[in-house]
């Protein structure tokens, strides 16, 4: 057995699956809070990627943070559009409708800026490659997961031990409940909106140089992101990231040795945990 | 002695409800006619090639609609229904026979086969988690075509599906073809108006509105979801054989989970819970379709915008309206 | 009391009325659809063209159309019409593709196809016999299409991957460090690529040492590029899409070093427009096929004419695909001239009869086969001394006939039923 590939493979998948668990956050997130199945998320991270690159020659990298700046209004506008009216109905309704919205945004952003790819390159000092038990891996990637991490991290850090973050928990376990003890949870929902649209497009604006930018780049996360959240059970944190890392291990692993087949097992191993257990391979999420 | 006024209005209302729905079947009978008749009213050659693909995609359509609209199913990977029926359909015709019967069959039999075993997994969940699992499984059947590629020939797809034959002869393609088709559509249509209505078509709705009660009730849900999933599968498979004789090729796209939104999509928008407003959305996006990409290049947003609208502002979809307003024509009570 | 219908006057008058609209809208729509095309002699000649308007190929899309509209330009009339272009958007949908096809054949009356890269001509190839008119594909990248699955009405102007591949041969034997190369192939998961796999493996003495295929929707290639290093390979064949997955592998790819450690190989090459993207990427790749094409114009007048009027007109340099796109339109117009008619048959016949300079070089279809027996075109992406047309970088020109790529079409597995 080769461990050296197995070992490369294992930390492309980590790297992957950092940067995984910052788009799948947002995900997790709105569903465990409002119950929504925001398919445009997606298409949040490829605004993401497009606000940077608009913003990169007149701002320089700290692009990357006012790209969200701009995505979080939109989110919030989007929000109060089209999924508000429809919170009372039946849940399957927001997946219907955050999917017509991803076709909408991904035409006006071919409409906006075109179809073309564009390729980003890494600040001067990522550029690069580091040598790891004699193998090259780019700086950028390393840095690029490293501070998906942090920022997932910090956000489990607030969730977990701030007042703001106390409420988010209740109303993900019970939101009625939430509401009788006086939790404004319309406000909070709205605004939990616009901060996992703001953690998307900052991701799309981390991946620009790993991945370009391009009209599409929000359907191939999309995917791999939901799976993620299903893995770790809906609206369950911790179970997301664990999630987000078994899916880009599975993919690079699993790709590297099985390469084609890699993907439909990934599915059916989903399917699988999807239903014998229903709840998240934790058991600690919603029930789906 | 006079029966009480309550009684008397009572009466009214059952004979207009009546009056009603023989007025309905007046209409559809009507609507079948014209649907047959369009070939002998002088409609151009492209006009009957689009319809026979809006027809297609109605009798697709029409099978989501037996989960989504009466059993509160809603799946998002039925484009493995029909994408999978292509190829089982396809596969036949080009090394055995290209027999319509026959070649209907076995896509019927082969997705019901399929159906059934999905069915045992899928039927234990509901709501969100019966979409995603839809979903993904559909994405393994996507998977499987583009990787077994001695069977189904990978992303090149199957090339090269003949003309199916009906007793012996040759179906030609326009006209003739349109009416096979618009003949399955007809006969589908009154095979599913049959089953939505009978106690087990009832017992479906019972689900729909609430599942766990119905289960409370002594309703075997799990066994009636899956016969439900099977008889949608089928459906879809009528139309996935009609679909690869049309473009006389299978590609594995049509199992792309895409598909599955747009055929969704459709069925919302035609208005779900009515069988015949699947159709109507069918035969709109198909033309609807064929209009604005051919004038202007903004197809997808125009899509996303139409899907959204529809369904914020009128979830019942165009049948839906249709139906509101026939009643008003024909009020329960004057 | 059952024969109580209560159905006023005015309902039924209602319902009347409202089956008299529906009635008088199909027949409106059926009105719509049906105006008759009648094509007067002197009314234009209809051309189709069936390409990527939208979505992530329209790049592709816009070289193809644009190079259309330049031979259109270049040619001037044809038989003293002048020629309408009809665009559809194929929506990177196979069987979208077909119903657009069928469109342009059934409403429009055109009287050929051209545009369609590979997904369009593959899903047309089996409906030809349906249509009617010649399509003339200049942008696909299976073998089948002139090959095993070959066409009476379908040809093709652009070089195959399997043309490629042969061509690739060459390269090999010629070039000592690609001879002492260790060969991978990286691609897409299509069955041309496993195609182009196959055909390097069997190349006299070639040390291969693996291959590997990604999902369609890949955009992290990392496992991947892990798999060409972990192989020591130092030659890496790539059949990926061209546009933005492959944009996206070979950034990549530079990303961890691998263009250090190997040469890429393009088996269908680089368009100019992705060159452009890549700018000093790009000079990492040696590329078989016909690109860069515009470089011919040093010894063909044709491409050079054909060059300038492109620039005019849509300020950039002609990339092959608007180049053979283009090629592909004028021997149409030529086969049209030759045939003296807008018949199919007649074209068709004209067209197999055809030995004429075209933009991309002097072209011909093979005999009893439908594929143009094009030069290809190969070597390494350089640096140019003088930019031309805008363009920085491009394929250093080594052309390479027909003569010697080109297999009869017998022995491609085409065998055409008339």
């Amino acid at each position: 057995m080769d461990w050296n590939f197995l070992f490369v493979n294992s930390l492309n998948g980590i790297i992957y699956g950092s940067f995984l668990a910052l788009t799948s956050l947002g995900l997790s997130l709105v569903f465990g809070l409002g119950r929504v199945v925001n398919f445009a998320h997606g298409v949040l991270y490829a605004l993401g990627g497009y606000f940077f690159i608009i913003f990169l020659p007149s701002l320089g990298w700290s692009a990357m943070l006012f790209a969200p700046l701009v995505v979080v209004p939109l989110a919030i506008a989007m929000e109060w559009l089209t999924i508000a009216p429809i919170r009372n109905r039946d849940e399957i309704y927001t997946l219907l409708v955050t999917f017509g919205l991803s076709f909408m945004i991904t035409g006006a952003i071919e409409y906006l800026w075109g179809t073309e790819t564009t390729l980003i390159k890494p600040p001067v000092i990522f550029q690069g490659t580091v040598d790891i038990l004699g193998n090259q891996f780019p700086v950028y990637r390393l840095f690029a997961s490293t501070l998906s991490l942090l920022v997932t991290g910090l956000v489990f850090v607030f969730i977990q031990f701030t007042p703001v973050g106390l409420k988010i928990r209740a109303i993900t376990d019970d939101n009625e409940m939430a509401e009788a003890l006086g939790i404004n949870t319309r406000w909070l929902l709205t605004s939990i909106f616009g901060g996992a649209a703001g953690f998307a497009a900052f991701a799309g604006a981390l991946g620009a140089p790993i991945f370009s930018v391009e009209p599409e780049m929000g359907m191939g996360i999309i995917i791999d992101s939901f799976l993620a959240v299903i893995l770790g059970g809906l609206g369950h944190l911790p179970g997301t990231a664990v999630g987000a890392f078994i899916v880009a291990l599975a993919k690079s692993i699993g790709g590297g040795y099985i390469a084609e087949w890699a993907i439909a097992v990934l599915f059916l191993v989903v399917a699988a945990i999807m239903v014998l257990r229903p709840k998240g391979v934790f058991g600690r999420g919603r029930i789906a | 002695m006079a029966a009480s006024p309550d009684v008397e209005n009572r009466v009214e209302d059952i004979t207009r409800v009546r009056s009603r729905e023989i007025a309905t079947r007046v209409l559809l009978a009507g609507f079948a006619l014209l649907i047959l008749a369009v070939p002998f009213l002088g409609a151009s050659p492209f006009f009957i090639t689009l319809l026979t693909e809006a027809l297609i995609f109605g009798i697709w359509a029409m099978s989501l609609d037996l989960l989504v609209g009466y059993t509160g199913l809603v799946s998002f990977g039925h484009a493995a229904s029909f994408g999978f029926a292509t190829y089982a359909a396809g596969i036949f015709a080009m090394n055995v026979s290209a027999d319509f019967f026959l070649s209907t069959m076995v896509a019927i039999l082969t997705a019901a086969a399929v159906a059934f075993f999905t069915g045992l997994v899928v039927t234990r969940l509901s709501g969100i988690a019966f979409a995603i699992l839809t979903l993904c499984i559909c994405q393994v059947l996507f998977q499987i075509s583009v990787v077994w590629r001695s069977f189904t020939g990978g992303l090149d797809g199957l090339i090269g599906v003949p003309l199916p034959t009906l007793f012996g002869r040759e179906v030609e393609p326009g006209e003739e073809f349109y009416l096979l088709t618009a003949a399955t559509l007809i006969i589908c249509y009154l095979l599913l108006r049959r089953v939505v209505e009978s106690p087990f078509g009832k017992t479906l709705l019972a689900i729909r509105a609430n599942e766990d009660r119905a289960a409370a009730i002594g309703i075997d849900v799990r066994r009636h979801k899956l016969v439900i999933l099977i008889l949608s599968w089928m459906t879809g498979g009528v139309a996935g054989t009609l679909f690869v004789f049309l473009k006389a090729g299978a590609n594995p796209m049509s199992l792309y989970w895409i598909e599955s939104g747009n055929i969704l999509a459709i069925t919302i928008l035609g208005g779900i819970g009515t069988l015949f407003g699947p159709i109507i959305g069918a035969i709109g996006f198909i033309f609807i379709r064929d209009q604005v990409t051919t004038m202007y290049r903004a197809w997808q947003f125009s899509f996303g915008l139409a899907f959204v609208l529809a369904v914020l502002f009128m979830p019942s979809g165009i049948a839906g309206i249709a139906e509101r307003i026939w009643r008003r024509l024909w009020p329960a009570r004057s | 009391m059952a024969t109580r219908f209560t159905t006023t006057r005015k309902q039924w008058f209602i319902v009347s009325r409202l089956a008299v609209v529906c009635i008088a809208t199909v027949f409106t729509l059926i009105a719509a659809f049906s105006s008759p095309a009648f094509a007067a002699k002197k009314d234009p000649i209809k051309i189709g063209v069936l390409s990527f308007l939208s979505g992530k190929l329209k790049p592709i899309g816009d070289e193809i159309t644009t190079g259309i509209q330049t031979a259109v330009k270049m040619h001037g009339p044809v038989m003293g019409r002048s020629i309408e272009l009809i665009l559809e958007d194929s929506l990177v949908n196979a069987q979208v593709a077909v119903t657009k096809a069928t469109k342009l054949v059934q409403k429009n009356q055109v009287t050929a196809i051209l545009g369609t890269s590979t997904l369009e001509a593959l899903a047309l190839l089996p409906v030809a016999n349906r249509l009617r008119v010649p399509i003339i594909t200049s942008n696909s990248g299976s073998a089948v299409i002139t090959g095993e699955k070959c066409n009476y009405w379908v040809f093709q102007t652009n070089p195959t991957p399997q043309m490629a591949i042969v061509a690739m041969d060459s390269l090999i034997k010629d070039n000592p460090k690609f001879k002492t190369a260790k060969w991978f192939t990286m691609g897409h998961d299509y069955p041309w690529s496993r195609r182009v796999a196959r055909s390097v493996k069997i190349v006299k003495g070639v040390n291969y040492v693996g291959e590997a295929y990604a999902p369609l929707d890949t955009t992290d290639w990392a496992p991947f590029i892990a798999k060409v290093r972990a192989s020591g390979a130092t030659a890496v064949v790539i059949p990926v899409t061209l546009g933005t997955p492959l944009v996206q592998f070979i950034q990549q790819a530079n990303e961890f070093g691998l263009t250090k450690q190997a040469t890429l190989v393009a088996p269908i090459g680089l368009p100019d427009w992705l060159i452009a993207k890549l700018g000093e990427l790009s000079t990492h790749i040696v590329s078989a096929g016909a690109w860069s094409a515009w470089r011919l114009e040093d010894t063909i007048p044709t491409t050079k004419k054909f060059n300038e009027l492109y620039y005019k007109m849509h300020g950039r340099v002609a990339g092959m695909q608007a180049i053979q796109a283009g090629t592909a339109a004028q021997l149409l117009f030529n086969a049209i001239e030759k045939a003296g008619s807008t018949d199919g048959k007649a074209i068709v016949a004209a067209l197999e009869k055809l030995d004429v300079e075209a933009p991309a070089g002097r072209m011909r279809f093979q005999k009893d086969g439908r594929m143009a027996e094009v030069a290809l075109i190969l070597g390494r992406i350089e640096k140019l001394k003088k930019p031309k047309y805008g363009a920085m970088y491009a394929q250093s020109v080594n052309a390479l006939p027909a003569s010697k790529t080109l297999e009869p079409a017998k022995k491609l597995g085409c065998n055409l039923k008339k």
